[in-house]
């Protein structure tokens, strides 16, 4: 197993050989995209302090890696106090964090900067940025619009773009037709219809929570150009100037490799690219139907306006 | 022997069940020219004014046609009783007079055949009696518009508050102004636009059946067909809104437009509507064509009118207090 | 040839071309996929009301008096054979509540998932996008999808707003079956409604260049005293980069939806 790692990662270091126009084993043309993939994984999106200026495991730190990693996102422990068992939420059974670190024994998904981390963000970026942390610790349950887009059901980082795992429910259904490569986000429900015949963005006063997305091949990847965006989708500070450029290879029958570049001039003082592998599962991806079931955001609203009440008393 | 063809060809290509007739109806009266599809042509700006009441005044009982001695007085009559411009009656009646003569589209003459009433049958020229429900029915509504009749909108006529006049009805009646009718042929279609209110009733002649009997309208569901050169209009779904001289919802109307020569069609509408009326009853208006256009009457848009009128009534009630 | 025979051809060859669009759907020989299946690809709309009421109904004023005409309801003929959905008794009563308190009560208003077949007129568009494997219809409403599974893919491991949706040709007819429906949708703004014991059979075909005949058979013993059908054509839009758009309405049912909880109470 730990050799099959290696040689991926020796592919994806090397990575012009997943660039060219080589078919994949199995005689599969490596355009077909099609399937269900999941880009679950523990590897962090930026690489830990613990690991600075390393920049992949060996295999005997990757298993370490992994068994504390997986120690401490274990639900089902029970902590000494019922306050912090309660903040682990759901049973290990719901959750979906996965349990290795990504192919390739990478110690982040950020390949670019070579440190591992965003790049600085702009002065500006980080005024704004620090206002609004200020004004979500004060105002946290005034309403809905003070939650997280997650606690909203209007969009989690599972859809982005770019697209990241999250905490459940980390599948991709990928559907090609001639003119079209569709992406359908399992949550929550968000299907990317992405063109391929070269038909322009649209206009610059029609915004997108995802974006406006334009693809191309380039030999055997798939490059997705996505502009458009509203800037409300907190991904990690960006905001409507966020230019994100996909490219999606279909590197072996089990893996896509899917590695983005977020480019937005106006938060971060430059570029940077992660590389996330989404790998092949037999599984459906089922409705996620997460507004219509979304009694939290009754509770939590309702629960704060009855501490409210006790509190004045 | 080309133009049997050219109508059979018609018939096939804009599958339209019209039956092209070839023949005149009688040797001496004056045949329409066709449209390109074989429907005789009834398209053009038409006016339906005219001093002949609907019903026969008392002074003509029993005479359903007066001589052209006759017609003439009495349009002179006519004439000087309803001229808006003339002042003999003190302020008051003058304001209540409303419009100057130059906007009123009244006609000038009665019908050419000088009837003493548009109604034709039954013979007495009157709207039969009402069933009892349905003159309750109407007392009822007059006594309410009476008690009501600045309370709201509805209190108001249907004319006032810009939702039906009877000019587009159906039945198409003459009004004050505005009584001109433009009809449009096309495959399959006759269209009647009114002008007042921009009404346009598509009539399909390709034998579809009504609506389903849920679905009502305040100007019906009209369906038509050719009898020889005579188009049957036949329009029911009523909803009942329109009360027509005391029809309701179950009003079965049927219109007949024969045109009898460049000028003229000949209007004939039949009301029958057994829950309101004891009989049916058929009037006959002619249409006589008229230079037009057809303008857009925008009646709701310029609707100072009924604004006024409920605004008038709450300042005199805080004033009266 | 004379001219009189000219014209008789003329009129064979005008009833050929001309044949009533409703004759069996099999005569129009649509343009087929790599692998050869009929196309169904494109984005396509229904050009009816029947999301304000599948049996029709005529024009009325809206509820929210301040919207206007633009509140009011449009008119419809109606989209199902034989006019009236056949409710059992308690069923029918259950219907008329629901039309009493639509405001309330109709999930639409929510923006909840509309559910089969109420996703497919919709007065949004949406897109079929079909390979080999799969055929997916994305809805602009509300981001709602639905995966029509070509695969044999088995009963509906749970139950959900958009069902479970298995797909095979007749001839140059795309049958989904659905099943593993929740209770939770509606079929249209007028009430019309079901139980979770919901199966719905749809046909997609195409009748001609860029119209499809959509029908939907709607059985379920709980509510209907038996399965009924609506049909209606499909349109396909031809402008120039069509594409659907975003409507994800949960930002917008907030204020309507969680309001009354507000620290400063907007109700």
């Amino acid at each position: 197993m730990r050799l099959l790692l290696i040689l991926l990662a020796a592919q994806i270091v090397f990575g012009q050989a997943a660039r060219g126009g080589q078919a994949s084993r199995d005689g599969q043309s490596s355009r077909d995209l099609e399937g269900v993939w999941t880009n679950t994984t523990i590897t962090p999106l930026e690489r830990p302090p613990d690991f600075a200026g390393k920049q992949f495991f060996t295999p005997e730190e990757a298993a370490k890696f992994e068994r504390e990693t997986n120690q401490r996102n274990d639900a089902d422990q029970r902590e000494s106090n019922p306050e912090a068992d309660v903040n682990h939420a759901y049973n290990q059974f719901w959750w979906d964090r996965g349990t290795k670190v990504a192919a390739g024994l990478r110690t982040s998904l950020i390949i670019d900067p070579p440190d591992g981390r965003i790049p600085p963000l702009t002065p500006a970026a980080q005024k704004r940025l620090q206002a609004q942390a200020a004004y979500a610790r004060q105002h946290s349950t005034d309403g809905p619009e003070n939650r997280s887009l997650m606690e909203r059901c209007i969009l989690w980082p599972t859809a982005g773009p770019p697209m990241l795992p999250s905490f459940y429910n980390n599948e991709y259904e990928i559907v090609q037709s001639r003119d079209s490569v569709v992406i359908v986000v399992e949550m929550i429900h968000d299907v990317r219809v992405i063109p391929l015949d070269g038909r322009p963005h649209l206009a610059s006063n029609i915004r997108q929570w995802l974006g406006d997305p334009r693809g191309h091949w380039e030999g055997n990847t798939l490059v997705v150009d996505t502009t458009n965006f509203t800037g409300q989708s907190r991904f990690r500070g960006a905001d409507e100037n966020l230019h994100l450029t996909e490219r999606f290879t279909h590197v072996n029958p089990d893996m896509i490799l899917y590695e983005f570049t977020v480019d937005d001039p106006t938060v971060f003082t430059k570029p940077w690219t992660a590389q996330v592998p989404m790998m092949k599962t037999k599984s459906r991806v089922f409705e996620y139907a997460c507004h219509e079931g979304n009694y939290a955001m009754v509770d939590i609203l309702a629960g704060a306006r009855t501490a409210e009440k006790k509190n004045a008393k | 022997m080309q133009a049997r063809y050219a109508a059979l060809v018609s018939a096939v290509i804009f599958l339209a069940p019209i039956s092209p007739s070839a023949e005149p109806t009688a040797a001496k009266s004056w045949i329409a020219p066709r449209t390109p599809d074989g429907q005789p042509d009834l398209q053009g700006v038409w006016t339906n004014s005219t001093l002949t009441p609907l019903e026969r005044p008392a002074q003509f009982a029993g005479k359903p046609v007066l001589s052209e001695q006759e017609a003439a007085d009495y349009a002179k009559q006519v004439l000087q009783q309803v001229n808006s411009d003339r002042r003999d009656g003190g302020t008051q009646v003058d304001v209540n007079r409303s419009y100057n003569e130059f906007w009123r589209d009244r006609g000038n003459s009665l019908v050419a055949d000088r009837r003493t009433s548009l109604i034709v049958d039954p013979p007495d020229g009157k709207v039969p009696p009402l069933t009892p429900e349905a003159q309750k029915r109407v007392d009822e509504a007059r006594a309410w518009m009476q008690d009501h009749a600045t309370d709201g909108p509805e209190g108001r006529t249907l004319a006032e508050r810009c939702i039906s006049w009877t000019t587009a009805g159906p039945p198409m009646l003459p009004g004050p102004y505005n009584n001109d009718v433009q009809i449009l042929q096309a495959p399959g279609y006759v269209v009647i636009l009114n002008e007042m209110i921009h009404d346009a009733r598509m009539i399909p002649l390709d034998g579809r059946s009504h609506i389903a009997p849920g679905i009502r309208e305040l100007m019906g569901d009209s369906r038509g067909h050719w009898e020889g050169d005579t188009l049957v209009v036949d329009t029911t779904n009523f909803n009942g809104e329109v009360s027509f001289r005391g029809s309701d919802s179950n009003l079965h109307l049927t219109e007949r437009f024969t045109r009898v020569s460049p000028d003229v069609i000949q209007y004939e509408f039949t009301i029958d509507d057994p829950t309101a009326f004891t009989k049916p009853w058929t009037a006959r208006i002619p249409l006589n064509k008229t230079h037009g256009p057809v303008y857009e009457y925008a009646c709701h848009e310029g609707n100072y009118a009924l604004t006024d009128i409920l605004a008038g009534a709450r300042a005199a009630e805080k004033s009266a207090k | 040839m004379s001219w009189r025979k000219q014209i008789q051809l003329l009129l064979l060859g005008a009833a050929a071309v001309l044949a009533p669009a409703n004759a069996q759907n099999q005569a129009y020989k649509p343009a087929r996929t790599a692998d050869g299946k009929p196309d169904l690809n494109g984005i396509w709309q229904a050009m009816n009301p029947a999301n304000w009421d599948l049996q029709g109904q005529s024009a009325q004023a809206g509820q929210i008096v301040a919207l206007g005409a633009t509140g009011a309801e449009p008119p419809g003929i109606g989209v199902v054979e034989g006019g009236e959905i056949p409710y059992l008794p308690a069923a029918a009563q259950k219907k008329k509540e629901n039309y009493a308190n639509r405001l309330k009560l109709d999930p639409e208003v929510k923006c909840y998932l509309p559910g089969v077949p109420r996703a497919t007129y919709m007065p949004f568009p949406f897109q079929i996008v079909q390979s080999g494997k799969y055929i997916l219809i994305s809805y602009e409403y509300d981001g709602a999808v639905r995966t029509i599974y070509m695969d044999n893919p088995g009963p509906a491991p749970v139950d959900s707003w958009m069902g479970w949706s298995a797909g095979h040709w007749e001839g140059n007819t795309l049958v989904v079956d659905v099943t593993g429906f929740n209770d939770q949708t509606w079929f249209d703004r007028a009430g019309n409604f079901h139980s979770d014991m919901l199966h719905v059979v749809e046909r997609y075909t195409p009748v001609a260049p860029n119209v499809l005949n959509y029908e939907a058979t709607i059985e379920d013993p709980q509510v209907f005293s038996r399965p009924w059908k609506i049909s209606m054509p499909l349109y396909k839009h031809l402008e120039k980069n069509a594409q659907l758009l975003e409507f994800k309405c949960v930002e917008f049912v907030e204020e309507l939806m969680y309001g009354n909880l507000r620290k400063q109470p907007s109700k």
